[in-house]
């Protein structure tokens, strides 16, 4: 029996949406880049390619060039975001302009000044997202389907409003095709719109600048702790694509992502809060999940040397300290014995840090008994070292 | 809808309010009371069975106690707490091994206990610490299954008019509901409670151990026990860790002992000497002694040795 075309058209898009769901929500059991990267050939791939350039090498150059030869195939065939829109209801159709292409440069301006804002609105970066949402369902997270949310709710006005007026991929394809048609000289009369491409620039330059200058207002936060593995913090931002997998993987809850409380640049960047849980000390899945490489791919055994942060006791909300009791819950719980046991004044046994054995895991401050305020908190300081193993040979013997 | 109906309604929802505040003021009526404390005998008896092939020493265990006919009948339902509440290997000496738990398993089963439960509210997160001890695998093995308290919440609070401090616990259901209940600590040193064996592994079957570490650590512990009395406690001793507990990593010293007892104040009076101190060094026993919950004289226990030949 044949299905009437518009049912069979649908299926078969409903089918691909399908797949690319699998494929984003297989990545948060078994993080594919992982997979291929520690199963396959490690030595190969971690030696010869470093990771991300193994990801762009995968995904990205396939795609550039299925749109040398097919322009917009991607779009409208693949990309999960836009069959997602055909499959809604829409008011009226929308047309193709060029408002696309001078938005696309636009935001491309701003990462020449260090902010990632095509990561932000890739579309696979959105639908990424939108797993995200599915896979934790807690409300913590709900931000993360926000954008896929006003996508289709765009779409319910103009039909494939996004993949025409501001996608930055779709926008991508559409200037390989015009410089295509320039190379190949097809057409001699092709208004590229030289003026407005600079003008656009010109202002994602300017707009950039000053939504740097929003760095002075931003609070300088020593309680904003990146996960384990996380490149310099000054750059993290800018190689952080939101895309939410780490908060996807991460089997303790302890990542969450940042609103604008450290910044409007770091919106939605992965943050740890130690008060929600506390690094794993056998996991580095965000590590293995993160396409962009702002979290490195680090072994489980030089993870366990990395330092997110470290812990500080305030000794005057101490239980043991101040109230004389028996506690040393956070001595209990520490897995990499960094805090040491000293008597206060009344021969109560006290927790006391060792700073250079602390990774910042933040157990401790996640069963803190203090009340409201835990004793022991976790402060970014020496964040992004390693433990030197010499040091803690000298306190561990 | 007639005014009848309508009456008939407010009847009906009356008897339902009447009903559930009544209810509401019968229940602190029969509250969960705690058994009532036997007097403590004169003297207890304790085997320690010795030898590498931890299997066997759980069959001799048993053998020299009497059987398992004494605690398991044909149908009973038990309930095992092991200390499995931390991510740590069984080299690493932090929780009870596998081998021994789940042979107690196998053991209860043979016997023909109808269910047999693994409990632990582990302090590490629970998929880490149930598959890194390798207390999962070996129970799944066995024919059981290991919950996890921190997922199943399956807490009912108790009331315990003699303690203390601790009156309102949270205790795991599934121990309040069983015939048969099994504690198999594992003995290694402590931060807080210095040594940590029978007594203090009651603390991963209560809901909120904060409360114990807020308030008075040593007399809440023997608040617990006076509630929390199993029928037989099986003290790994195969390996202990001598320093830096309760996780770890600290010495480990090899001894391939088990301890097998009734009075689990005694078998943690015991458990002291193998670490060169005394029962009163340790606050919570003093607090035990203090409320008379068991034996903590040496000389009024009776220590049974064997050692396996291999």
């Amino acid at each position: 029996m044949r299905l009437p075309g518009q049912i069979g058209k649908k299926l078969v898009k409903f089918a691909i949406i399908a797949g690319w769901i699998a494929i984003f929500y297989l990545q948060f059991h078994r993080p594919f880049i992982a997979l291929a990267a520690q199963n396959a050939s490690p030595n190969f791939l971690l030696v010869s390619i470093p990771n991300f350039l193994f990801f762009i090498a995968w995904i990205s150059v396939p795609l550039l060039v299925l749109s040398v030869f097919k322009n917009r195939y991607f779009c409208f065939k693949i990309c999960p975001v836009g069959l997602l829109q055909d499959l809604t209801v829409s008011w009226q159709k929308s047309h193709p302009g060029n408002f696309n292409r001078f938005f696309f440069l636009f935001l491309l301006a701003f990462s020449l000044i260090s902010i990632n804002l095509v990561g932000l609105l890739d579309p696979l970066v959105t639908i990424n997202r939108a797993v995200v949402v599915l896979i934790i369902l807690e409300h913590h997270v709900i931000l993360f389907g926000l954008s896929f949310l006003i996508i289709l709710i765009l779409s319910l006005i103009l039909k494939r409003f996004w993949c025409w007026k501001l996608c930055p991929l779709g926008a991508l394809f559409d200037w390989i095709t015009i410089i295509k048609k320039r190379i190949t000289r097809k057409e001699k009369s092709l208004d590229t719109g030289r003026r407005k491409a600079l003008l656009s620039i010109a202002t994602g330059l300017v707009s950039g600048a000053l939504l740097r200058t929003t760095r002075v207002f931003a609070k300088r936060d020593n309680r904003l702790l990146r996960p384990p593995g996380s490149i310099n913090k000054d750059t993290f931002s800018e190689r952080c694509i939101r895309c939410g997998s780490c908060i996807g993987v991460c089997p303790t809850g302890c990542l969450r992502p940042s609103l604008t409380e450290n910044g409007i640049e770091q919106f939605l960047t992965p943050k740890l809060v130690p008060r929600h849980g506390a690094c794993d000390e056998f996991c580095n899945k965000c590590g293995q999940a993160c396409p962009s490489q702002a979290i490195k791919m680090l072994p489980l055994e030089k993870k366990k040397l990395f330092k997110i942060g470290t812990a500080k006791i305030d000794k005057s909300i101490c239980i043991g300290w101040e109230h004389n009791k028996l506690c040393l819950i956070c001595q209990e719980y520490c897995p990499y014995l960094s805090i040491k046991i000293t008597n206060n004044k009344n021969g109560i046994p006290c927790p006391e840090m060792i700073p250079e054995l602390c990774r910042g895991c933040g157990l401790c401050e996640q069963h803190c008994p203090a009340t409201p305020i835990r004793a022991i908190k976790i402060y970014n300081d020496g964040e992004g070292t390693f433990i030197d193993l010499k040091t803690q040979e000298k306190y561990l013997g | 809808m007639g005014n009848k109906s309508r009456r008939e309604f407010l009847k009906t929802v009356s008897k339902a309010a009447l009903t559930a505040t009544g209810s509401l003021l019968i229940r602190p009526l029969f509250p969960n009371i705690a058994p009532v404390l036997s007097a403590t005998p004169e003297t207890t008896d304790l085997f320690v069975v010795e030898g590498t092939d931890y299997r066997a020493l759980v069959r001799e265990g048993f053998k020299q106690m009497g059987g398992i006919q004494r605690f398991v009948k044909k149908g009973d339902s038990v309930v095992i707490k092991p200390n499995a509440a931390w991510s740590r290997t069984p080299e690493q000496a932090a929780n009870t091994h596998p081998d021994i738990v789940a042979e107690v398993v196998r053991v209860c089963k043979e016997a023909g206990a109808g269910k047999v439960e693994v409990i632990e509210h582990p302090c590490d997160n629970y998929k880490s610490s149930f598959r890194i001890s390798g207390i999962k695998e070996a129970v799944e093995k066995a024919g059981s299954r290991l919950y996890s308290l921190s997922e199943t919440q399956d807490f009912s609070t108790v009331n315990l008019p003699e303690a203390k401090i601790l009156k309102k616990p949270d205790v795991a259901t599934q121990i309040l509901n069983a015939d048969c209940f099994i504690n198999m600590p594992i003995a290694k040193s402590h931060g807080s409670a210095r040594l940590t064996m029978a007594m203090k592994n009651h603390m991963g079957a209560v809901k909120d151990r904060r409360f114990f570490h807020t308030t008075d650590l040593d007399q809440c512990i023997a608040d617990i026990s006076s509630f929390l009395r199993p029928d037989l406690t099986i003290m790994d001793h195969t390996r202990v860790m001598t320093t830096r507990g309760p996780k770890g990593p600290g010495n480990v010293v090899i001894l391939n002992k088990v301890v097998f007892g009734t009075d689990q104040v005694a078998v943690d009076a015991y458990g002291t000497s193998l670490f060169g101190m005394k029962p009163d060094d340790l606050g919570y026993l003093r607090a035990a002694k203090e409320m008379n919950l068991g034996i903590t004289d040496l000389d009024k226990i009776n220590i049974k040795n064997t050692k396996l030949s291999q």
